[in-house]
Order: C-alpha cells, then sequence, then structure tokens
C-alpha cells in the first residue's frame, strides 16, 4: 500500500553507538535511513537488542544521536515534547493521580482548562473502556488496564505522532490479543501517525501498514502489510495470515 | 475434625485477647506492689500519681513552691510542646526546600552535601551548651537545636527520596510535555511525600525527646524545667506525671503523623509476596 501523503516523519544517516563501562564503544546503528508518511502505523522489527528501541528514543528526542538527524514535519527534534508521544514499555502512569488525574496530566501541564480537559479526557478513556475507574487508583487497576490507560494519556495529549515501545511484551497472549485491538480501535479512530516496536512478528502483521525491519543497524527490509482492514482477531487463525508471518520471520532470520 | 480445629482457633484467639485487656492493669498492679516493697521514697504509688494527675494540670502548689509558675503543669506543656512544634516544622520547610533546591541545581548539591554530612553524625545536644552560652538561655537557643535537628533529618530523607524517583514516570510527564518545574512540582512532590511524612514521624518523636532534655539543661520554663524543679523537692509523684505528659504527647503526635501518613499513602500499592 504505497501512500502518496508526505513523510511526517523522516530519519537521515542516523549514527548511534554507546560505550560500555569497559570503554568499548558498540555500534548500534548505522547510517540508518527511513521516511514514514502520515497517518501510517508503521511496525519496526528486529531481534532483541538490535536498537529498535533504541532507535525510537532517538525519534523521540530522548536519546541523542552521534550524527544523522530526525526531522518531524521538517523541523529538526533535538529533545522530547509533547507532539512525539510515546508508550513506554514498562507502564509508566502516575499512581498518586486518579486515572481521571492521569488521563488529563498532558492537558493540564498545556493549561487547558478544567472542563474541556475532562471532556477530553473522558473521550479517550471511553475508548479504551475504563469510563467506570475514572476515580479509583492505578494500584486496583489489573496489567492490562495499566496498558489502556497509557495509551489513553498518551492519546488524549494528541500528539503529532506516537511512538510505542514494546508496550505489550510480557503480557500473556489473550490480553496481548485485546490491547492489540484496543489499540487499533483507537487508531483507527483518528489514524494518528504510530511508530510501533516490537520483536513479535505476529503482532506486527496484526498492526501495521507497513513493517520496517531492522537488523545489523540498519533497516534491511520494508515490507507492506497486505491484509485489509478492520482486522480482527480470528484473522490470526488464517492459514494464509500464518504463512505470511512465517515467510517474513524466515525472511529476516536469514537476511 | 474440622470443629475440633474451629474450636481450638476460638480457643487461641480468646487467650490473646484476654492477654491485651489485662497487660496494662496487670502493669500497674506490679508498680503498686513495687511502691508496697520499696516504699514512698523511692518510687510513688500509682493511686498518689492518679489522684493529683488532673488537679495539677491547673494548679500546682508544690510546683509553686519549687519556683514553677502558680498555673501548674499547663503552661510547661505547652511551652514544650510550641517549641518542639515550632522548630521542627521551621526546619522540616527548610530541609525539603533545600534538599529539592540542591536536586534542581547540581553545583549547590556539589557544595552542601559533605558539610550536611558531617553535621548530620553529631549529636545535637552536643550545640546545647555552646548555643546557651552565646545566646543566652533564650527561646532562639532552645529552638535553634530543634530546627538543626529537623532540618538535617529532612534534607537527608528528601535527597534520598527523589533519587528514588522513577525515572521513567519523570520521562513519561516531560514526553506528555511537562516542564522541568512542573516535574518536581506534579511527579517528584508526590512520589517522594510518603517517604518524608515517615521520616517527620520518626524525627519530631526524637525532637520532643531532646526539646525536654534541652529544658533540663537550664530552661525557663517546660517539662524539662519541670523535671529540673521536682529534683530539688524530690517530688516523685510530680516527676511521674511530667513523665506521663511526655508519653501522652509522644502517642499523640505518633498516632496523628501515622493517620496522615496512612492518607498521603493511600494510592500506594500494597507490596505482597
Amino acid at each position: 500500500m504505497t501512500v502518496n501523503v508526505k513523510p511526517i516523519v523522516k530519519l537521515v544517516d542516523i549514527v548511534k553507538s554507546y560505550k560500555t563501562e569497559q570503554g568499548q564503544e558498540i555500534h548500534v546503528l548505522n547510517n540508518l535511513n527511513a521516511e514514514i508518511p502520515e497517518g501510517e502505523f508503521v511496525v519496526i522489527v528486529g531481534p532483541s537488542g538490535c536498537g529498535k528501541s533504541t532507535l525510537l528514543f532517538i525519534i523521540a528526542g530522548l536519546e541523542p544521536v552521534n550524527s544523522g538527524t530526525v526531522y518531524l514535519y521538517d523541523v529538526k527534534v533535538t529533545k522530547p515534547s509533547s507532539k512525539l508521544g510515546v508508550v513506554f514499555q514498562e507502564t509508566a502512569i502516575f499512581y498518586w493521580r486518579t486515572v481521571l488525574g492521569n488521563a488529563q496530566y498532558g492537558l493540564e501541564m498545556k493549561g487547558i482548562k478544567k472542563d474541556k480537559r475532562r471532556e477530553i479526557a473522558m473521550k479517550y478513556l471511553k475508548m479504551m473502556n475504563l469510563q467506570d475507574f475514572i476515580n479509583s487508583y492505578p494500584k486496583e487497576l489489573s496489567g492490562g488496564m495499566k496498558k489502556r490507560l497509557a495509551i489513553a494519556m498518551v492519546y488524549a495529549n494528541d500528539p503529532e505522532v506516537l511512538l510505542m515501545d514494546e508496550p505489550f511484551t510480557g503480557l500473556d497472549y489473550p490480553i496481548k490479543c485485546r490491547l492489540q485491538m484496543d489499540l487499533l480501535n483507537i487508531w483507527d479512530k483518528e489514524k494518528k501517525t504510530t511508530i510501533f516496536v516490537t520483536h513479535d512478528v505476529e503482532e506486527a502483521m496484526m498492526l501495521s501498514d507497513r513493517i520496517l525491519v531492522l537488523d545489523r543497524k540498519k533497516i534491511v527490509l520494508v515490507y507492506d502489510n497486505p491484509f485489509e482492514r478492520p482486522r480482527k482477531n480470528k484473522l490470526r487463525d488464517e492459514e494464509r495470515f500464518i504463512k505470511e508471518v512465517q515467510k517474513l520471520r524466515s525472511r529476516f532470520i536469514y537476511l | 475434625m474440622v470443629s475440633e480445629k474451629i474450636s481450638k482457633k476460638r480457643y487461641k484467639f480468646n487467650l490473646e485477647f484476654y492477654l491485651r485487656i489485662i497487660s496494662i492493669p496487670l502493669f500497674f498492679l506490679l508498680w503498686y506492689l513495687l511502691f508496697e516493697y520499696l516504699g514512698h521514697y523511692r518510687i510513688p504509688s500509682p493511686i498518689t500519681v492518679f489522684r493529683i494527675f488532673f488537679p495539677t494540670i491547673l494548679d500546682s502548689p508544690k510546683l509553686a513552691m519549687a519556683g514553677g509558675g502558680r498555673e501548674g503543669f499547663l503552661p510547661h506543656i505547652i511551652s514544650t510542646l510550641y517549641k518542639t512544634l515550632a522548630g521542627f516544622t521551621l526546619g522540616s520547610i527548610l530541609g525539603v526546600g533545600l534538599g529539592i533546591a540542591m536536586k534542581w541545581f547540581k553545583w549547590l548539591d556539589s557544595s552542601l552535601s559533605l558539610p550536611i554530612d558531617f553535621l548530620r553524625v553529631m549529636p545535637p545536644l552536643a550545640f546545647v551548651p555552646l548555643l546557651f552560652t552565646i545566646f543566652g538561655r533564650s527561646l532562639f537557643s532552645q529552638i535553634a537545636v530543634i530546627i538543626l535537628f529537623a532540618f538535617l533529618v529532612v534534607v537527608v530523607s528528601t535527597l534520598n527520596a527523589i533519587n528514588n524517583v522513577s525515572p521513567i514516570c519523570q520521562k513519561f510527564a516531560i514526553t506528555l510535555g511537562a516542564t522541568r518545574g512542573q516535574v518536581y512540582r506534579t511527579i517528584v512532590f508526590p512520589s517522594i511525600l510518603p517517604e518524608l511524612i515517615g521520616a517527620i514521624r520518626v524525627g519530631i518523636i526524637w525532637a520532643w525527646g531532646y526539646q525536654v532534655i534541652i529544658e533540663m539543661m537550664g530552661a525557663y520554663e517546660g517539662i524539662g524545667k519541670v523535671f529540673l524543679l521536682t529534683k530539688t523537692l524530690n517530688a516523685l509523684d510530680l516527676i511521674v506525671v511530667g513523665v506521663l505528659w511526655v508519653i501522652i504527647f509522644a502517642a499523640i503526635m505518633d498516632t496523628i503523623l501515622y493517620l496522615v501518613l496512612r492518607y498521603v499513602t493511600r494510592w500506594q500499592p500494597r507490596v505482597t509476596e
């Protein structure tokens, strides 16, 4: 599916390396280039430790690069901002605020008035099916519900791009599937440009418009997702889906 | 078999319950027996103590005779209370303020952390003779030690607590658009509050005890002063009354802070193993 839409996020010649405590220099990304058009749901897959989370943090402005630039709407990204919303792998919600207080957080920091921010927060909490828990503290929520809250918080803040760092890794399979459906539901309503990182190829196939395979410090494969939307859970069991996932998985293991 | 287990459980439960109930009266019984054995020159009778406890709040001829004023214990209790509370509150506010400032300005942390570590290990009471000599036995001298003590306890607690604030929560707040100041106000401060209140709860009981001792070292009024006066009279019953007041207010302060702590930590998930 090629879209003739202007790219919203551009990665130009990104080079990134770390120094370990022993003084060794570890190269993580080497002249990485990519373009992500507006409204696309892009998934970055790769083996664990290949630098995909690092890449996501670089796009978010949370990590510096050795050289190269990240552009958001042709403006250089140098520091984090509310334009680049992030859902972290570790659930980073605020336990001392109620569910509603959490959802309103970004809006509160922007200075939006009480009534307006309550309205916006409630809209996204409803989309994530958390409307019955608005006055509860996060300690009363299950793991999956906490993830949904984090997603609602970032969506309520209306970022230009949504960045998600393996948010569903570590959850058990049925909850993962449920959360993926929730995410697709909410994405469907506003088609917000999303960059999602995971090592789970099935997850990538279920969520993406395009998959970028990150291996050996570069994007080595760009894969257009053939499956039509809206996607339902039962797609996972269909033979063509399983075949496609296997095909992709095998391609990047041997790359 | 099941009924056997249940009846055993109920039996055990009853024993614990009754033990708790009789523990306090048992203590007073032992006190009384000790009094009978040692005589009233060595230990006051619990009955005497109870008899004079309430009247002496407002009027104690013995105390007046020793130089403690005509209004009984009350002015002394109020004096020690407000010195402790005022001193501790002021010291705490300074402590939190400086702790946060030191984390905000790295240069402040570098320059102050060694002096603080040094002062922290010194016994606060060691400063009292020095202060009394330089500033006299004024209110200032008495409260200064409490302020210093509270300040050190709270600043160390604040610095530690801020180090433990979840970095991922701070990052998340920034990606949601919070400025550094907003992160401190909405993330750091609520996160450190439980630990702070916990430290204050312990600290204020120590401060209460220190204040009494400072007064014994030569103040003009306060419960410590009462101890000093009653020593000359050898009025053991008044001493015990004084001790009871110290214990009562320590318990009250502890309970109030416990309730505050419970409210402040109402959002914390309980750790279950």
